[in-house]
């Protein structure tokens, strides 16, 4: 028993856990964010087929020793243009729909195409369901707008497979398809490519936190274009202890590729109290447009509180 | 009893692991770096920085004396603008914005300038014409809940005017709220609202930090145009929300065919349309916009408004606030948007 007891006194101290970092980030409002699927990048937008890496660095003697902490992406938290910005879930009326068709879809259901002029022996179910849908696309234009909600994502490499030409094909059928077979064939070839690439993203405007697929790790500082409120913050839990660390950076790389990758922003960490570290990145080509400050809580297994 | 203090003593902390130089603790174990990069790689004129050479100057260093630095966002280039004939709207001090642009006159939408202007600063107050008009940055949501609000008006740096119409509000302290205002008016007190050059004139656009926003279009609006309003239209008394519809997401072309939309819904009895190009006869049975884009707004409460119809279907309209407040004129520039618009 008195063993035991010494045991339990000089153990008591540690908690064995995660042994890693806790990491949260605030990217400026000016970030830029990736091209939509297939579309040629526009103003203050990256390539679609990058990705940024988060890299902790130390200065030994004359020489940088790297380390990549975490892998990610940057995209609008809708993306109208990709061919799997579906409806998926048991509540949703049209599975595997592609949301642009949404109102359309509602309005053959309904048969209202003029909210102020609903044809006669319309329920009022039926005029809340098409002004409801018609609200939706408003909304998405916002979304998905220059702008809307940027998000901090999962990095993938994956693509979805290409469009058939038209409905008919066995394949994903383009936007435009809305007719049962075409919703459940698109649904099924973007649940399968969502199954085999976990890391692949893809939001959704219903739940703005809960993408259809890949993980959002946070957003980019903003506003929300509905509401409109302040939103922004993004965080990551990496396996590197990040103690000691001289220097931070976020590099822009191309997907499937050894590039170097092209420096977007850097920061210097400044000691903060109880062991946390502030670190303010700046972009070298950017100045002052585009910035982040970062909070980094090193080695969260090392805990020295007593009790 | 002492062997067990002697165990405290030798235990006192958790950590467990110390790595090298070079190495990173990952889980728990020490593992080598991705990558050493050796700074005698980088060229002349670059240094080592975050594992990357990168220039050791500036890309761009403007002369002082005869040209001012403009960085484009967009690109990351900066172009150095001409002192003599050049407008320059240089970055703002760490967390302030800058706004710069040319006036219009709402009527035409021509730049508005003074005859034979030379693009000289407005270094007096005049009666009449661009020198006698006064600029200021405000927090357009506190503005539009209480223009008589004395906390609304934001400080600003030097604020810059010439008679060619073209402004600088340079460095403003930014709102707790996300919208920057720009009011304009008549500098001389007396002459505020619709008396003298024109009537009061608010506009909005997003608060960003560290942003030098260019080109952006302001108006002005006498008397003269308003007055011709009254016939169909609404008056400056009780207040308009100015609503331009823009045909592409550059340039000043108008759009028109567009009915404007307050929270996604039409608002017939409270929007009004011009018969044709110039923005002076209302037209009382119009609908949408005509080629001039606009639509004149009343009773607007701090509304969402968007645009519906012009547009093919792939572009839509992005949603912006308006207000009506009496004897101001808010306006508000609304452009074409979607992922796929090439508009």
């Amino acid at each position: 028993m008195r063993i035991a007891i010494i045991f339990w006194v000089v153990n008591v101290a540690c908690v064995d856990g995660f042994r890693g970092a806790n990491v949260q980030i605030d990217l400026s409002p000016g970030t830029p964010v990736q091209a939509s699927v297939g579309q040629t990048p526009g103003t203050n937008e990256f390539p679609e087929n990058v990705h940024l890496r988060l890299s902790a660095i130390q200065h030994i003697e004359d020489r940088d020793a790297l380390i990549e902490v975490q892998r990610f992406e940057l995209h609008k938290v809708v993306d109208v243009a990709s061919p799997c910005f579906i409806d998926v879930g048991i509540n949703v009326r049209f599975p595997g729909i592609h949301v642009s068709e949404f109102e359309r879809a509602v309005q053959e259901d309904t048969g209202i195409t003029d909210l102020a002029n609903p044809p006669a022996g319309a329920t009022e179910q039926q005029k809340i369901d098409a002004a409801t849908a018609q609200q939706r696309m408003l909304n998405l234009a916002r979304l998905g707008g220059s702008m809307g909600i940027k998000v901090v994502t999962s990095a993938s490499e994956s693509i979805y497979p290409a469009l058939d030409a038209d409905c008919t094909g066995s394949g994903l059928p383009p936007p435009a398809c809305r007719d049962e077979a075409s919703n459940a064939r698109r649904l099924a070839i973007c649940q399968d490519t969502w199954a085999a690439d976990p890391l692949l993203f893809e939001g959704t405007d219903r739940v703005l936190t809960a993408p259809l697929a890949g993980t959002t790790f946070g957003f980019v500082d903003g506003l929300n274009p509905i509401t409109p409120t302040p939103i922004g913050g993004a965080q990551w839990f990496v396996d590197v202890a990040l103690e000691e660390i001289d220097e931070y950076a976020i590099t822009v790389h191309p997907d499937g590729t050894d590039d170097p990758g092209t420096l977007f922003l850097v920061g210097t960490p400044v000691d903060g109290p109880r062991g946390v570290d502030h670190v303010h990145l700046e972009s070298p080509s950017l100045p002052g447009v585009v910035t982040a400050e970062m909070t980094v809580f090193p080695n969260l297994g090392e805990d020295e509180v007593s009790f | 009893m002492r062997a067990l203090l002697a165990l405290l003593v030798v235990a006192p902390g958790c950590k467990a692991v110390e790595c090298g130089p070079g190495t990173f603790e990952s889980d728990g174990l020490c593992i080598p770096a991705d990558d050493i990069v050796d700074p005698a790689t980088c060229g002349p004129f670059t240094e080592l920085v975050a594992g990357q050479c990168v220039p050791l100057f500036p890309p761009t260093t403007c002369d002082d004396e005869s040209t001012t630095p403009e960085l484009d966002p967009s690109t990351g280039v900066t172009t150095c603008i001409g002192t003599g004939t050049g407008f320059a709207c240089e970055q703002p001090v760490q967390g302030k914005q800058t706004i710069c642009g040319q006036l219009h006159d709402l009527q035409t939408g021509l730049p508005f300038t003074d005859g034979n202007a030379a693009c000289a600063p407005c270094t007096t107050s005049t009666a009449t014409g661009v020198c006698s008009l006064g600029l200021r940055a405000i927090d357009a949501i506190k503005f539009a809940m209480n223009p008589q609000d004395p906390g609304a008006v934001l400080a600003t740096g030097a604020l810059y005017l010439d008679d060619c119409g073209r402004f600088k509000i340079p460095d403003i302290t930014l709102p707790t709220n996300p919208f920057v205002g720009i009011g304009i008016d008549d500098a001389a007190p007396g002459m505020a609202g619709p008396a003298g050059t024109t009537n009061a004139i608010g506009m909005a656009t997003p608060a960003v930090a560290n942003l030098a926003l260019k080109d952006f279009e302001a108006f002005i609006a006498p008397t003269a145009t308003t007055d011709v309003w009254d016939t169909g239209g609404p008056k400056v008394s009780d207040g308009i929300f100015v609503a331009i519809f823009r045909a592409a997401r550059l340039g000043t072309v108008g759009q028109a065919g567009v009915t404007i939309l307050r929270a996604g819904t039409p608002i017939p009895g409270d929007d009004f349309y011009f018969a044709g190009a110039p923005r002076t006869t209302i037209d009382g049975n119009a609908s949408s916009t005509s080629a001039n884009g606009t639509a004149l707004v009343t009773g607007a409460q701090l509304d969402g408004y968007l645009g519906a119809g012009g547009l093919p279907t792939e572009c839509s309209y992005e949603g912006h606030a308006g207000v009506s407040i009496p004897n101001v004129l808010f306006i508000q520039i609304f452009r074409p948007n979607g992922p796929t618009c090439d508009l």
